[in-house]
This record gives structure tokens, C-alpha cells and sequence, in this order.
């Protein structure tokens, strides 16, 4: 009742102000008429340049990228975990990420995402050593990953383990945040989280001082998959 | 420090607070040291002055057109957020919007709140009252942690802990969580971690604020480098969400060019590690993520700002913190000194705003007018020009806005001398004889004149008016 009222008298308010000051057409739509985009540094891009940038910005943002063909991926992981002696891997069963992955059992113990986090939340913050997602779409100017969080993506997987992996195929890189939201790769509806990542867990709270894996992964490793591989597969 | 309704007036030993800061070398060292960061990584950011002025009259343009249809905004939010099980909740007050916020956490049997950064909880001063419901609310953005340690507030909208030096939280880590002493920041971020990730895991419930609420898409978005706004809003069972009214944004089109400029703007980065839209809480087929989600939509004096046009542009702000960096009054003071929720310019726009001029007023005084802080802003809120109008609020009753305690800091005197003033400067014939009379008598002027002069030669007239040169110089003419 009390709510109802405290609504009723702030929207009341918001369009008693309203009137008193602008004209603005009753009923006219919500959303915007004429679209904005504006970005000054925005260049068009062929897809090897996106990619550079999109590898180039990651790396700046302290991530690890590797860029490899798309039968490479499992070899290029697998050897990634045993020379950081990672012991443990969480996926998602069913995810595009773990038909990805291939079998790397022979690296690591590979453990599936399948109960409900409430269930094991200790050994997940305590135990897992890394997680792996799929990125929907990967934004060149910023070098940032778009995931979205659903039953075969799971808000924790991205964001727990001390190790993050994300697999990306190169063909999704566009090249601004304006443009991955532009082609909704997530569908009709927003999926539970749209998660915009760019490089490992920071802060700089405490004298400016960086530093990195504050409440996050304290690393970030990006997979780029694809047929091209113009770009140079280790790092520099 | 958070200053919440019940606490004592802003306006209340301003002075004295500003004697503190200015007398304490190690703060002064610091600030120095910080803003210069903030204000260099900003300018690498914006190489080109007029390349980021066409971003600022396009930000403000997206936040005015949004302004313009905030009340249809808010009931479309409203209306999308439910369909996407976001309950959504009002609250008039900063006392109203603590009540629904602990009754929610009763009601779900919350005994611990874990937060992730939000002003406008420091707003509404939440942590005090939900202490006084014995409910425990962490701080996890480790600024706001580090300050929630050392039992004060946040001096900085985006860096709370930018006033202590490595060594003061070292010592204080040391003190109040019994580690092994280490000025090491790695080391003491490592400390910050191991404590807080049990704290996630502990907690009943988790708070966040909400940098846009997306009004077509019931959606939230938050803006975050540690990850602890996507742990406060993940981890425990119920997630509330804590939103002032002016936040909201029509489109997701909307978020590109306005998350541009707040990113640049507050940090100096293209973006920022985490950009969370949630939509809403855990589905039928999903293993993780909070079971409910709720929130709770804050007026608390902006509905009254919206109603006046001039006002109004107060409420376009994104809170990236540009304009206390480039201030150079908050550069000396630090943000304690203020004593307000939000300092600097930004503050002193809106906090005589919300909690009346009687009260905090005086902030307006803290201003040089040299206008960086308006030409920084991403949506360009004029911000000085409204430190004037508040300024005047402060003595007259003549505007047409609703701002609580208007004209109840005038000075009789000092509104004598204005009001003179203004006599002398509007009646030419008077004014050639004032400027006469001082120039003639320049030396009976007196030579200390209280403040001024303790640090300040005293000013004297020329002994000839411009005028008089000018005349002078071309007898013919007779505007002189």
C-alpha cells in the first residue's frame, strides 16, 4: 500500500516537472527516433586488422592469446595446462566450449559444471583451478569478450576459478562494442548475464598501484580458433 | 563518515574539516600523485580535444533525451524488469529505501550482506542502518573495503581509499586482520581476496548498485575492474539492486557511447575489465546465480531537481568522478573534508540539492569557478554555472526551483554589499565617481584586510582608472 504510494507520488512528481518544463509529446515513443553512433576512432577494418587489434588490445589488458586453426585447439590447451601445471578444468557439459576442448584428459582432471552452486560452493572457490567458456563475440577496438551466461554457460564458470579460458572463432571478432550489440548474437531475449570481458580480475584502489586477480581470474587466456591464422600463434 | 540523513549538517564545521586537510602533507602528497594519474591516463584517452567534444554533445544528448522521458522510462523498466522476475520496488527517501532494503533481507532471513561499490547506498547511508537492524553488511570493492576497515568513509566516487598511502593500509591490514605485515600491494590485494572470497561465499545476500538500468530490456548494467560486483551479485541466493531514479537508459544502444565516455572519463580505460548486463535472476535450467532479484529504485531528491530546468542537468551525471579529478579545490582537500556523500563539484551540486541548502550549502563556497570540472564532464552538466545558481539559492528566494533551505545562508551584510554593488555598476554617473573616489584614494585603502592578506599582498587601485587611460590615449571619443 505504502509502495504503491511512494510510486505513485514520485512518478506523479517526475511528470508534474515534466510539463512545467518541455514540450514533450504525449505518447511519443520510448525508444529513441534517429539511432546514434558516433566513434571517432573508427576505421573500417578488414578481418586480419580486426584480428591484430582484438589480440593486440587483449594482450595490453594482461591476457594471454593464442591464436591457432581450428584443429589445434585441443593440442594448443592441452599444452598450455601442463606447462602451467593446472590440475583441474571446469566446462559445461553440452557447451560449445567443452565440444571444443576435445578430450584433455590426458592433461588435466577435467571436471563438468553439473550441479547447482549452492551444492559444492566450497570446492568450486576452493579446489578448481580453471575454467573454460565460448565467447559469442569478441569487439577489436576494445579487446573484449562477449559471453553469455545460461545453463550451458554458467555465471560462475567466467569467474571463480583462478584461470580463466575462453575460446573464440576468429570469424566473431567484430570491431565495436556497438556492432556485436547490433547483431543480438544472444537471440531475442538478453540471456541471464551478457558479460563484456576485458583481460583478468584489477584494481588500482589501493595508491593507483595495478594489480591484478583482485576478486576474478588473475589470469585470462584467450584460444582465437579459425582457418587463417595470420597472426602469429605465440606470444610475443 | 558516510553522511546520511540522520547525521549532523554538511554546512557544520566545513571550515575546520578544510584546516585538517590542508595541514596534513601526506594527504596533500597523495592527492597530488593520484589526480595527476587520473587526469593524464583521462588525457590519453581524449588526444583530441574537439574529437572528444562531439562525444560529449552526443553523451549529453543520449542523457538529456532520456531525462526528457524519465517518467515513461521508469514505468517501462518497471514493467520489463517484472517480466524478467526483477521485482521492483520504490523508495522516496533515504530512510524508506534502507526500510524495504532490510525488510527484504528479513524476509529472506539475511543476516549477512555482502556489497559491491554503490554511492548511493553511502547515499543513504545503508551500512548504519542495517547495523542497527543487527544485519552485517562487508564492503567487497577493496577501496571501500580498505575504508570500512579503517572505519571512515569513501573520499573518492570511484577511488574511496585514494587519501591513504601504501603503508597506512598496510599497517592497517596488519592491525585489523592479523596478517603478517607486507606494504606489498600485490601481496595486500592477495590478502583483500582470500578474505572476501569466504565472505562471498558466506553471505545470505548481495547489494549492488547499478551504473544503467536499460529500460526496453529490464535490464542492469554494471561497471566493474575487480569482479566483486559480479561475485556480490552471483554468489549469494538474493541480489539487490540499488538504483537512483536518473539512471535509467531507453535502448541498449544507449550503453556503447555512454560506457565510452564513463569508462575514459573516470579511469582512463577504453573499458573496463567486467561489463555485467543482468536480466535477471537464476532460470529453470541454470546451476548458479542469485534466486531473486530485486531493485529498489531511489528518488531521494531527484524527482524535486527534475522539476526545475536548470536543475535538471544535475541529473544527467554517470558518476565517473572527472570533475573532482581536474578540480583543483578537491585536489588540495581530499574528499573527507567535504563531508558529503559525493565531493567535489559533483557534490557540491547535489548534495545542497538533497539535503537542503540549510545543510549543506556551504559546499557551494569551495569553488574557484575556473570551470575545468564543466569542460571535463562526459555529458557536459554545467557544472559551475550550477555552483552559481546554488550560490544564489543560498541568498535569495527568487527562483522558481524547490531546493529545501533556500536563502537561509544570507549574510545581511555581505547582501548589503551586493546589493551596492550591483547600485554602482548599473548607474554609469556613479560609477565614474566611485571609480574616482577609489582611485583617488588609494592610499587611505586598508592594508590587511582579515584572510586575504595573511597570505596575499592587499590589492590597491591604479592611481588613474582604465578609463581615464583610455580617454587619454584618444580624447575624441566619448565613451569613456
Amino acid at each position: 500500500m505504502t509502495q504503491e504510494s511512494a510510486r505513485q507520488r514520485i512518478l506523479n512528481r517526475l511528470k508534474s516537472g515534466k510539463r512545467q518544463t518541455k514540450d514533450v509529446p504525449v505518447g511519443s515513443p520510448v525508444a529513441p527516433t534517429e539511432p546514434v553512433h558516433i566513434s571517432p576512432e573508427r576505421t573500417p577494418q578488414t578481418a586480419a586488422e580486426k584480428l591484430e587489434r582484438f589480440c593486440d588490445q587483449l594482450r595490453l589488458s594482461h591476457a594471454e592469446v593464442l591464436c591457432v586453426g581450428e584443429d589445434e585447439i585441443q593440442q594448443a590447451l592441452g599444452q598450455h595446462l601442463r606447462e602451467n601445471a593446472i590440475k583441474n578444468l571446469l566446462y559445461a557439459p553440452g557447451s560449445v566450449a567443452s565440444r571444443r576442448m576435445g578430450d584433455q584428459t590426458a592433461f588435466v582432471e577435467t571436471r563438468p559444471f553439473e550441479q547447482p552452486v549452492e551444492q559444492w560452493k566450497a570446492a568450486l572457490f576452493d579446489d578448481m583451478e580453471a575454467g573454460i567458456s565460448h565467447a559469442q563475440a569478441g569487439i577489436a577496438q576494445t579487446g573484449t569478450l562477449m559471453l553469455a551466461t545460461g545453463p550451458s554457460e554458467p555465471r560462475t564458470l567466467s569467474l571463480v576459478p583462478p584461470v580463466h579460458y575462453v575460446l573464440i572463432h576468429e570469424g566473431q571478432i567484430v570491431e565495436t562494442l556497438a556492432g556485436a550489440f547490433g547483431t543480438k548474437p544472444w537471440g531475442n531475449t538478453l540471456p541471464t548475464n551478457l558479460l563484456l570481458i576485458s583481460g583478468p580480475s584489477k584494481t588500482a584502489d589501493i595508491q593507483t598501484t595495478l594489480a591484478y586477480g583482485a576478486h576474478g581470474p588473475k589470469r585470462l587466456v584467450v584460444i582465437v580458433y579459425g582457418g587463417t591464422r595470420q597472426y602469429p600463434v605465440s606470444e610475443a | 563518515m558516510s553522511m546520511g540523513p540522520q547525521s549532523e549538517s554538511i554546512n557544520a564545521g566545513f571550515k575546520q574539516r578544510i584546516d585538517v586537510a590542508l595541514k596534513d602533507d601526506a594527504l596533500q602528497g597523495n592527492l597530488r600523485r593520484a589526480m595527476d594519474f587520473l587526469v593524464d591516463k583521462r588525457a590519453l584517452q581524449f588526444p583530441d580535444t574537439s574529437a572528444f567534444e562531439t562525444l560529449q554533445a552526443e553523451g549529453r544528448r543520449i542523457r538529456q533525451r532520456n531525462l526528457e522521458k524519465l517518467p515513461e522510462l521508469l514505468e517501462r523498466l518497471e514493467s520489463r524488469c517484472t517480466e524478467n522476475g526483477i521485482r521492483v520496488h520504490w523508495a522516496e527517501t533515504a530512510d524508506e529505501a534502507c526500510r524495504i532494503i532490510s525488510t527484504l533481507l528479513k524476509d529472506a532471513n539475511a543476516n549477512t550482506l555482502i556489497k559491491g561499490k554503490s554511492m548511493a547506498s553511502e547515499e543513504i547511508a545503508l551500512n548504519a542502518a542495517l547495523e542497527r537492524q543487527g544485519i552485517d553488511a562487508i564492503e567487497s570493492d577493496m577501496g571501500e573495503y580498505i575504508v570500512q576497515l579503517d572505519g571512515t568513509g569513501p573520499s573518492h566516487i570511484i577511488m574511496p581509499a585514494i587519501h591513504k598511502t601504501r603503508e597506512e593500509i598496510a599497517r592497517l591490514f596488519h592491525e585489523r586482520l592479523h596478517t603478517d605485515y607486507t606494504d606489498d600491494v600485490d601481496a595486500l590485494i592477495g590478502i583483500g581476496r582470500e578474505v572476501l572470497r569466504s565472505r562471498f561465499q558466506q553471505a545470505d545476500a548481495g547489494l549492488s548498485g547499478v551504473n544503467f538500468a536499460i529500460a526496453e530490456e529490464g535490464a542492469l548494467c554494471l561497471v566493474e575492474n575487480e569482479g566483486n560486483g559480479r561475485m556480490s551479485t552471483t554468489i549469494p541466493p538474493l541480489h539487490i539492486a540499488l538504483c537512483g531514479i536518473e539512471k535509467v537508459v531507453a535502448t541498449l544502444e544507449d550503453i556503447p557511447p555512454l560506457l565510452n565516455l564513463l569508462t575514459k572519463s573516470a579511469t582512463g580505460q577504453a573499458i573496463t575489465t567486467y561489463v555485467n548486463l543482468i536480466r535477471g535472476p537464476r532460470q529453470k535450467e541454470e546451476l548458479d546465480g542469485p534466486r531473486a532479484v530485486h531493485l529498489v529504485l531511489l528518488d531521494n531528491g531527484r524527482s524535486r531537481m527534475f522539476a526545475d530546468q536548470r536543475l535538471r542537468e544535475t541529473l544527467r551525471c554517470i558518476r565517473c568522478g572527472a570533475c573532482m579529478n581536474h578540480c583543483p579545490v578537491y585536489t588540495r582537500l581530499g574528499g573527507h573534508a567535504y563531508g558529503s556523500t559525493y565531493p567535489g563539484p559533483i557534490g557540491q551540486v547535489v548534495m545542497p540539492q538533497i539535503e537542503g541548502i540549510h545543510r549543506a550549502g556551504e559546499l557551494t563556497q569551495a569553488c574557484s569557478l575556473n570551470g575545468s570540472c564543466g569542460e571535463v564532464c562526459p555529458v557536459g552538466i554545467p557544472l559551475p554555472g550550477l555552483i552559481r545558481q546554488l550560490r544564489h539559492e543560498a541568498n535569495e528566494t527568487d527562483s522558481r526551483s524547490g531546493t529545501p533551505g533556500k536563502g537561509q545562508l544570507r549574510k545581511p551584510l555581505e547582501s548589503l554589499v551586493w546589493k551596492l554593488w550591483a547600485l554602482v555598476h548599473a548607474r554609469p554617473t556613479l560609477y565614474r565617481f566611485m571609480c574616482w573616489l577609489a582611485s583617488r584614494g588609494r592610499t587611505l585603502l586598508p592594508r590587511q584586510i582579515g584572510p586575504w592578506t595573511r597570505t596575499r599582498s592587499s590589492p590597491r587601485p591604479a592611481p588613474r582608472t582604465l578609463h581615464d587611460h583610455l580617454r587619454h590615449r584618444n580624447p575624441k571619443n566619448r565613451r569613456y
